[in-house]
This record gives C-alpha cells, sequence and structure tokens, in this order.
C-alpha cells in the first residue's frame, strides 16, 4: 500500500514536471537516459536487487499497457498475470540478453508483446502447438551490434524526437505503438480514415527518423 | 536481396504484436531473406522499447491521473509491491524446481533449427511448420498449380504453400479479401513484375491477376487469404470448392 502511495506520487510529480518543463532537467536523470541496460546485465547474474529495481520501474509500465489494449477475454487480472509472467521471463532469460545488440527496454518490450500474444493465444481453442509465439516474432536481433553509448545516444534523440511531433501524429503513435492498436481499431476511436492513419504513422516515423531509407517498391503505399 | 517488401503500416503492426498470427508469419518469413526490412523491425522495436520504457510517454497515455490508478485497484488488481512479493515467490519456486533444467528458454529455437536441416533454404518458421513433409497434403488446383494448406494457429486466414510448376500458369483470380504472398524459391510473374525469393507482394481485394511461373524454375510460395479465392477463368467453378475457407 505503501508502495502504492509513493507510485501515485510519482506520477503527481511526473505530471507536475510537465508542466513546468523548464525546471526539469536538473531534477531527473537525463530522458532517454538508459539506466536499465546494466541493470538487466546485473539480473543476469541473479542480482535481486536490481531485479527489484527493474520490477518497480517496468511493472506499472506493463500494467498500463496492458490496461490500454482491448482484452477479448475478459480475463479478471490479466494485467497482473502479464506482469508476473515478463519478469519471471526477465528473471530466466536475463542471461541469453546481448546488451550489443539491444537495449534493455527493447528487449523487455519484445518480452511484453510475445508474453502478451502468448497468453491470448492459450486462451483461443484454435491455438496451433507446432510454433510458439517466439518462432514469428523473435527475440534475439542477429544485426549490427552497437555499444551501449549509441544505444543511450540513439534512444535519447527517439525521445527528443518524439517531444517535437505534432499532437495529430503523436496521438495516432501513441495509439498505434504505446496502446498497440490495431491501424483499424485506432482509425475507428479517433474517427478518422484508415488511409489517414496510414500516412500519418508514416509521416511519423519519417520524422523520427525510425524509416529505413531504401525502401523502394514497397507495397501497399 | 528481396525488391517487394511489406509495408511499413504492416511492419508498425507486427511490431507492435497487433497483426494476426497468419499475417505475422508471412511478415516472418520474409524477414528471413530481407536485411532491409529487418533493420526497420528493429528500429521499430526500438521505438516501443523507448515508448514503453519512458514513463513519461507511458504514463501520460495509460495512467495519466492518480483517479484512474485507484479504479484500477478496485478492479482487482494487486498492488506493485504484493505483485513484486509474488513474483519473487514464483520466481523461487521456479529455481528450485529447475535444477531439473528444461525451463522456458530454448525450445522454439532448438526444434526450429531441426525442422531447418530438413529444408535448408526455407526461412525457419515455415522449415518447423512443415516438419513432416509427408504429412502436406497437395491438391492440384491445375496442371500446373498444387496447394497444401498449413495450419498457422488462427481461422480467420488460410495459409497454403503453393507450387507452379516451371513454365506454368495460374488461372486469372480475384480475391474477396487481401492476398500475401511470400516467394519462398524459385520465381514467377504477373502484370506488374518478377517476383523471386524473398518477395512480399500483397494483393487487395478485387484486385485481378494471373500468376506464371518462370520458365527455368518451379516456383514455391507461401500464401496468406483472409477471404477465399474466386476464379475467373473457365473452369473456376470445378476448382473453387478446394480453395474454400473453412471458419470456425
Ligand atoms: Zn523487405
Amino acid at each position: 500500500m505503501l508502495a502504492s502511495n509513493q507510485q501515485q506520487q510519482k506520477r503527481l510529480k511526473i505530471v507536475k514536471d510537465d508542466d513546468h518543463s523548464t525546471e526539469q532537467s536538473n531534477k531527473k536523470p537525463e530522458s532517454g537516459e538508459d539506466r536499465w541496460t546494466p541493470l538487466l546485465v546485473s539480473v543476469a547474474d541473479k542480482n535481486r536487487a536490481a531485479f527489484e529495481q527493474l520490477f518497480n520501474h517496468f511493472a506499472p509500465l506493463i500494467r498500463g499497457y496492458s490496461r490500454s489494449k482491448p482484452s477479448p477475454t475478459e480475463m479478471t487480472g490479466f494485467a497482473d498475470e502479464l506482469v508476473q509472467e515478463v519478469m519471471i521471463k526477465i528473471w530466466q532469460k536475463a542471461h541469453s540478453f546481448n546488451p550489443e545488440k539491444a537495449s534493455a527496454s527493447t528487449w523487455i518490450f519484445t518480452l511484453v508483446r510475445n508474453c502478451r500474444v502468448d497468453m491470448l493465444r492459450r486462451n483461443n481453442r484454435h491455438n496451433n502447438q507446432t510454433l510458439e509465439t517466439d518462432d514469428i516474432w523473435p527475440i534475439e536481433s542477429e544485426d549490427t551490434p552497437i555499444t551501449h553509448l549509441q544505444q543511450s545516444r540513439d534512444q535519447e534523440r527517439l525521445f527528443k524526437a518524439a517531444e517535437t511531433l505534432p499532437p495529430e501524429q503523436m496521438s495516432v503513435i501513441s495509439k498505434v505503438f504505446v496502446e498497440g492498436k490495431t491501424h483499424t481499431e485506432t482509425a475507428s476511436e479517433l474517427g478518422l480514415p484508415l488511409g489517414t492513419v496510414k500516412s500519418r504513422v508514416r509521416l511519423a516515423l519519417k520524422k523520427l527518423q525510425v524509416m529505413v531509407t531504401h525502401r523502394i517498391n514497397e507495397v501497399d503505399l | 536481396m528481396s525488391q517487394h517488401h511489406p509495408s511499413i503500416n504492416m511492419l508498425a503492426e507486427y511490431c507492435a504484436g497487433t497483426l494476426g498470427m497468419a499475417e505475422a508469419l508471412s511478415i516472418s518469413a520474409h524477414l528471413h531473406y530481407c536485411h532491409s526490412c529487418r533493420c526497420q523491425v528493429e528500429n521499430l522495436n526500438r521505438l516501443n522499447g523507448t515508448l514503453l520504457s519512458d514513463e513519461n510517454f507511458s504514463q501520460a497515455f495509460q495512467e495519466p491521473s492518480a483517479a484512474k490508478a485507484h479504479t484500477a485497484v478496485n478492479h482487482g488488481e494487486q498492488s506493485i509491491d504484493s505483485l513484486l512479493q509474488s513474483t519473487l515467490n514464483r520466481i523461487d519456486a521456479l529455481d528450485n524446481h529447475s535444477s531439473s533444467e528444461t525451463t522456458l528458454s530454448g525450445v522454439p529455437i532448438q526444434q526450429a533449427s531441426i525442422a531447418n536441416k530438413i529444408r535448408k533454404d526455407l526461412p525457419p518458421v515455415i522449415a518447423k511448420l512443415i516438419v513432416k513433409p509427408r504429412f502436406l497434403r497437395w491438391k492440384k488446383l491445375s496442371p500446373a498449380m498444387e496447394a497444401a494448406k498449413l495450419s498457422a494457429g488462427q481461422n480467420e486466414c488460410e495459409v497454403s504453400l503453393i507450387k507452379i510448376k516451371a513454365g506454368g500458369r495460374v488461372l486469372e483470380h480475384d480475391h474477396r479479401g487481401n492476398e500475401y504472398t511470400v516467394v519462398l524459391r524459385g520465381a514467377f510473374s504477373d502484370q506488374d513484375g518478377i517476383y523471386s525469393a524473398g518477395d512480399f507482394i500483397h494483393r487487395k481485394p478485387n484486385e485481378i491477376h494471373a500468376p506464371c511461373a518462370t520458365a527455368d524454375a518451379d516456383c514455391l510460395c507461401l500464401t496468406v487469404v483472409d477471404a477465399p479465392l474466386k476464379f475467373t477463368g473457365l473452369i473456376g467453378c470445378l476448382i473453387n470448392p478446394f480453395m474454400k475457407l473453412q471458419p470456425s
């Protein structure tokens, strides 16, 4: 209970900080600074204190992530179960995390996404047993090793770029990514034509420099 | 290098985990061949990770006020503290058990790599889906074309392997739904271009096309159709029953 009060105070503080964004920079760690990768590396050595720090940061975020999505099964406690499954996977798989290939937050995101898909599949009687969710959405990326510093800078750049998105692009991006809605769901929730959602996603990704440049012959433009 | 790619919108839905299993399977197959889309997916995952882990982003959209957090508690969710405690308890229990190895890790990759030895050139995910090729039930749809259904764990779509004989021509057909094709081996062409291994093709509803394998080799494709085919050619009526969707 005490902890949840702290959480609430923390949230309120963030809301306040946003109101006075000029004061923000000297109070908080630099936005986008990657505090989590070193912690995740420690969790690989079964460091419980590091695990608890990761838990306290990510558990509320995972819960929010889960709550923002339409849950077709109306499972009570789905969000809490997702938090637990993800955190257990983090504990068990931290040794396979390679900080030269991904940042902790990217790696944890892929676990969250796959765990959620897994839980939904388990509730689906048409579930095919041959394929694991991880077969279709691999956790490991094999391309381009980058340093922790590069990761950190990249995340910071992304973070700053995201803050400069025009509101109409940000609202689409937050539905499609933060809330994990399909483009169709996003269109109906925002009362926009599907084509507008698609083009706003593309514009925003270009602005965030997330778009890989040489995408010729891409279908469905 | 593939020349034809899924749209960035489709990749975004794939990365967010909102794409259906069958469509995601076709993306996954394409990624096996395409470095550029793998980079794109990494970028999108990084964006997702950044947005998830930064409370300024996540909480702005998810838990904007203490009041909202309060209703969540009423919905039977635990406090973070007790959630941490029960997670730690489960971890202890698992750690005690797992002296006898086999936990969650490793299973998918291992199986995939065994399957991969059987069908070396195919994307691991497809190889795994056809671990036992003799179980595939090929149906002749025309003199030049055979199809075998795969089960991808989703009943809204029909997932099939399609074989087109070298130089063979497929009946002109159109779709009531979307059709996603990934060329796995060989090449085929239609009125819009030539597609070879790795290429990803999306045909929208009611687009009519008549694919044709190139003359030098058989063509093997993965197709995902979210509504049944209907052939527009003369003998279409004979073929259609085989291609019917089987909804639940
Ligand atoms: Zn591609």
